[in-house]
């Protein structure tokens, strides 16, 4: 009997002696150590992600990298088919532009706008839901239906309006010049947010039931400290990916109003209209469609694996299996 | 004693995840006989479920992975039976009760009807109406108050310990020679599962199952089990009849184990926990897994270079420990000690 | 002047120096809303009238089974949640109707463990962040300061300082509420609400908590509310019990008097229920097997709440709710018309015993 408690007394220091190395056997990773192991193992996801970087580099340096500037004329060498003479490789327009360059300008134009409706979109529509889901009741029902009231606004006859209204000029807003591309993407931002809005007051409500929420209440913490800095960071995946899905949508979306005359404005090269442009002379110079047609395409399918790919690298219900 | 009516012999599971290979249950081995209440006991992580799970071909694969063994039921290696043969045994002759009634019962279905199809399932030919009154015998049977209506409702219809027993009248609908019960008590208030426990024991001796009571609920195996089986860090370090495995325990693990808890009819001074923390099954510690928490292996070298073998104790009739020194352990017995000493 | 003396020990009366919480009458109730507009159809009575009272340094322990309201009652006293009705009183100061600031200083001084290891931390910060969580928001120590604060926290709760640049999921469950500990006592409280703090962890795992809870309330004269399930940790922690069921307290007493003397046929009921601890003992317990479920909270048996399951249920048990009070028979208060002493945990021969040394006693003491 007294061995035994002997035994016992002598456990408690070597417990805590053992409690100080064992237990965490496992290399100490990060969550966004694994998130980056599985999108690693995504092969079409890491491929796509090269994919975008590359053609977003060639958006963002389009002047340098361009082998002409993208209105620059030369009436001696119209409609010219890919060739690698003078280096046009996609060809040349009826009025004997570069379409290579033209389809990297219209790049950067179309990942310039798309980048900002994305951002934008996902900050109000990340405060929109997170106000909504932290205090719920009749601020979120406030909130939600008006959240609602944009899911049923008929989207396109509302772009058409806005974007013949407000969108054909470049305006002056107190002294500030903001670029007619700009006002396209803040009118696809404002149609864009409720996806994530909705996502992030879902995260929000089943997160203001956690016990570290209210661990963080306990201890006296804020709203806005428990909102971003204990919420907010635990929703960071799924907004990241709705995020690069809307960067997909606003592309295709901004393609479409170009397309049909109301986006991007000349003398702006756009993805949209550039296709737009050259459908007019329907096969016979298939290059002004085929090219900047391929290149929206390939960028929207990147786009979409690299979502798919995050999706599957932040789901955290894709935690390793404990025994 | 009779013939077994499963046998596991050597059973070794692993994990593919992806911090490494996960060493779910190695060399398990152990009989259930029939009409018996086998208990396998062990903490989160000990592998007590994966056995089972394994021969009933309920583990996802992959990333599970059977490296080697065999489970023998009635003449026929389960391990290498294909998928429709396992479905034909599974709910028929092998049935499960699963520890949360509620994700194991279908949302969308009548209770009566849930059971009803347990039985057509597997007595093709038996007719409809048949089965409805042998779904109200069964609910009667576990005691469903008013059976006749509430045989017509739906899972959200029933209080947890009613789903339970809704889940054991399933489970025994098809007279099963083994009945799997995985933590069957656990989500349930401890007057309900004073409830089930008796309906389990019902429930046994209508059937004459042999039971697999999987629990990490030392006070239930003392209720209900004839012989225990004590895991740890995928293994069987113990398993003998449960008077031996309560009044005399010869392994470390599990005189610890009984000692770490707290008792209801006696005032204690201090609880005697087991150190440390339970082994990671991706870098188990080498030797015997349980060396670094063991208050007797004390740097013996042999506890951590020697995986020790479960070996049967002289004298001691079917008791089998997995220690090198399980003979030292003899004179300990902590359980009576514990008793006498909380009477003063 | 006659009645000034007189007001003071009315003062007195209701904040003895040595009671460090005072519960009145405390009420919560959830509304049930329902259709469209979200009305309001009924209430969920999740507390309904608790009155207790804790001394400083001890460990009062409440138990129940789920849905009985147990851990509102506690969310509801730290006030996470706001209260119905009734008062919350902390040293001698009435707490209940503290806003959100005025109750951030009172916060340093009441802290709460969960129960669930992993919800409980912010699987996105270190360990570093959040032992020193409460450290930030109470604008408490910096910088290096803050640093060797939170690793004597670690130390405290025996963990190493080098864990503290770790994320949650590195650990172990035991580990894991040692950290949510190491939060608790980092604003240095009085009060700490445990709430089934170790009903989540294995029973090994189990009594390392149990036994670090018993060392830093002795360290630190710490007082604990002791919310939990399993009967045999709170007799072992606690000083003095209180059972409750469908949101009342139904008997309240020391834990000599709950667990040898039990008096509420409830109390009775539960520690029958518990399973024996050794096979030894089969068929050796009277076990009480009570018939039926909970009833639903939203709407309670009149009278009597546990009158649907009782077998010594009554006509008077339906029409008057029975009062926690001292009964014949037992000092300690408890809510039950037909109240007898019974110890369902005796064995027949130990009660045999147990009554012959009782007489021996009593024949010493006359």
């Amino acid at each position: 009997m007294s061995e035994t408690r002997q035994g016992a007394a002598g456990a408690t220091a070597h417990e805590l002696e053992l409690s100080y190395e064992s237990g965490v056997e496992v290399e100490a990773r990060s969550q966004w150590a694994y998130a980056r192991m599985r999108f690693m193992r995504h092969r079409l996801a890491v491929v796509s992600l090269v994919v975008l970087i590359l053609i977003g580099l060639v958006g963002a340096f389009a002047p340098w990298i361009a082998p002409y500037g993208f209105d620059e004329l030369d009436l001696d060498n119209t409609t010219a088919p890919p060739t690698l003479e003078g280096w046009h490789l996609f060809g040349t327009d009826q009025l004997g532009r570069d379409y290579l360059s033209r389809v990297i300008f219209g790049i950067r134009t179309s990942l310039w706008v798309a980048l900002v409706v994305a951002l934008l979109s996902t900050a109000i529509g990340t405060t929109i839901g997170a106000v909504a889901g932290y205090f719920g009741g009749q601020v979120d029902n406030l909130l939600m239906r008006f959240t609602d009231l944009i899911l049923t606004l008929p989207g396109l006859a509302v772009l058409l309006t806005a974007a013949v209204y407000f969108g054909q000029d470049d305006s002056v807003v107190f002294g500030v010049t903001i670029p007619q591309p700009l006002k396209i993407g803040l009118i696809l931002a404002f149609l864009f947010w409720t996806s994530v809005a909705r996502i992030v007051r879902g995260l929000f409500l089943s997160l203001r039931e956690k016990e570290f929420v209210e661990a963080a209440k306990a201890a006296g913490a804020t709203d806005t400290r428990i909102m971003f800095r204990h919420m907010l960071p635990n929703c960071v995946g799924p907004i990241i990916v709705n995020a690069t899905l809307v960067v997909a949508t606003a592309i295709l979306v901004e393609a479409a109003l170009s397309f049909i005359g109301f986006g991007i404005q000349p003398p702006n090269a756009a993805l949209g209209k550039l296709i737009s442009d050259g459908q007019g002379e329907g096969f016979n110079l298939w290059w002004l469609v085929t090219f900047p047609g391929l290149v929206i395409v390939i960028i929207a399918l990147a786009i979409n694996f690299v979502g798919d790919g995050l999706r599957d690298a932040l789901d955290p219900t894709q935690r390793r299996v404990r025994g | 004693m009779a013939e077994p009516v499963l046998s596991i012999r050597d059973l070794t599971v692993e994990f593919d995840t992806e911090d490494g290979v996960v060493k779910a249950v190695t060399d398990v081995s152990y009989d259930l006989y029939p009409g018996e209440v086998l208990g396998i006991v062990g903490e989160s992580g000990s592998g007590k479920s994966v056995s089972m799970l394994t021969v009933l071909g309920l583990i996802p694969q992959p990333p599970g992975r059977v490296v080697r063994g065999e489970a023998i039921f009635e003449g026929e290696d389960l391990l290498k039976a294909p998928a429709g043969r396992l479905r034909e045994i599974r709910g028929g002759k092998i049935a499960m009760i699963f520890q949360d009634p509620m994700t194991s019962l279908n949302p969308v279905f009548t209770i009566g009807d849930q059971i009803a199809e347990a039985l057509l399932v597997h007595n093709p030919g038996m007719e409809e109406e048949e089965a409805r009154r042998r779904t109200l015998e069964l609910l009667e049977l576990v005691g469903v108050p008013f059976a006749e209506r509430r045989v017509d409702q739906y899972p959200h219809e029933f209080s947890g310990g009613m789903r339970q027993r809704a889940m054991i009248a399933m489970a025994i609908a098809n007279q099963p020679k083994v009945l799997i019960a995985d933590e069957p008590t656990t989500a349930l208030d401890v007057t309900i599962q004073a409830q089930i426990v008796e309906v389990i024991k019902a429930a046994q001796r209508e059937t004459n199952a042999a039971i697999v009571l999987i629990t990490h609920d030392l006070g239930l195996i003392a209720e209900l089990a004839d012989r225990v089986v004590v895991m740890y860090a995928g293994r069987v370090v113990e398993l003998a009849d449960v008077f031996t495995i309560f009044n005399s325990p010869r392994h470390p693990y599990t005189i610890g184990l009984m000692s770490s808890l707290a008792r209801l009819d006696a005032d204690q001074e201090r609880l005697e926990p087991i150190p440390g923390q339970p082994p990671s099954l991706i870098s188990l510690p080498p030797g015997c897994a349980f060396h670094p928490r063991c208050i007797h292996s004390q740097g013996r070298e042999i506890c951590r270079t020697e995986v020790p073998v479960l070996r049967s104790l002289p004298g001691e009739g079917d008791h089998v420990s997995a220690c090198h020194f399980a003979e030292e352990l003899v004179a300990r017995d902590v359980r009576v000690g514990a008793t006498s000493g909380g009477g003063a | 002047m006659t009645e000034a003396p007189q007001a003071a020990s009315v003062a007195q009366a209701e904040t003895p120096s040595d009671e460090i919480l005072r519960v009145e009458g405390l009420v919560k109730h959830f509304p049930i809303k329902a259709g469209v507009f979200k009305r309001t159809v009924g209430w969920v009575r999740a507390v309904d009238g608790v009155d207790l009272s804790v001394k400083t340094g001890e460990t009062f322990g409440i138990v129940g089974e789920s849905g009985c309201g147990k851990t509102t009652l506690g969310r509801t006293i730290i006030k996470l949640i706001e209260p119905t009705a009734g008062r919350i009183i902390f040293e001698g100061r009435d707490i209940t109707n503290l806003k959100r600031k005025e109750m951030r200083p009172v916060r340093r001084d009441i802290q709460i463990v969960f129960q669930d290891p992993y919800a409980s931390l912010n699987p996105r910060m270190t360990v570093r962040e959040i032992v020193g969580e409460p450290l930030h928001v109470h604008g408490l120590s910096k910088g290096a300061e803050r640093r060797r604060r939170v690793e004597e926290l670690l130390r405290t709760v025996g963990l190493s300082p080098e864990h503290a640049n770790r994320f949650p999921h590195e650990f172990s469950g035991g580990q894991r509420q040692r950290i949510g500990v190491a939060r608790a006592l980092a604003l240095n409280p009085r009060l700490i609400v445990l709430d089934e703090p170790v009903s989540a962890l294995d029973v090994s795992i189990q009594a390392q908590v149990v036994n670090l809870l018993d060392e830093l309330q002795q360290q630190f004269g710490l007082t604990y509310l002791f919310i939990a399930h399993d009967l045999s940790v709170v007799r072992h922690v606690s000083d003095r019990v209180g059972v409750m069921y469908l949101g009342k307290l139904v008997e309240v007493g020391t834990r000599e008097e709950i667990y040898r003397t039990p008096m509420h046929p409830y109390t009775q009921a539960l520690l029958s229920a518990v399973p024996i601890d050794s096979p030894n003992q089969r068929g050796k317990r009277e076990r009480i097997v009570l018939q039926g479920d909970v009833p639903s909270p939203a709407n309670p048996p009149s009278g009597c709440r546990f009158r649907t399951r009782c077998w010594k249920a009554q006509e008077i048990c339906a029409e008057e709710d029975p009062a926690l009070v001292p009964r014949a028979g037992g000092a300690h208060p408890v809510a039950c018309h037909f109240a007898e002493v019974m110890d369902p945990l005796r064995l027949a021969e130990a009660a045999a015993a147990q009554r012959a040394a009782a007489q021996a006693t009593s024949q010493a003491t006359s």
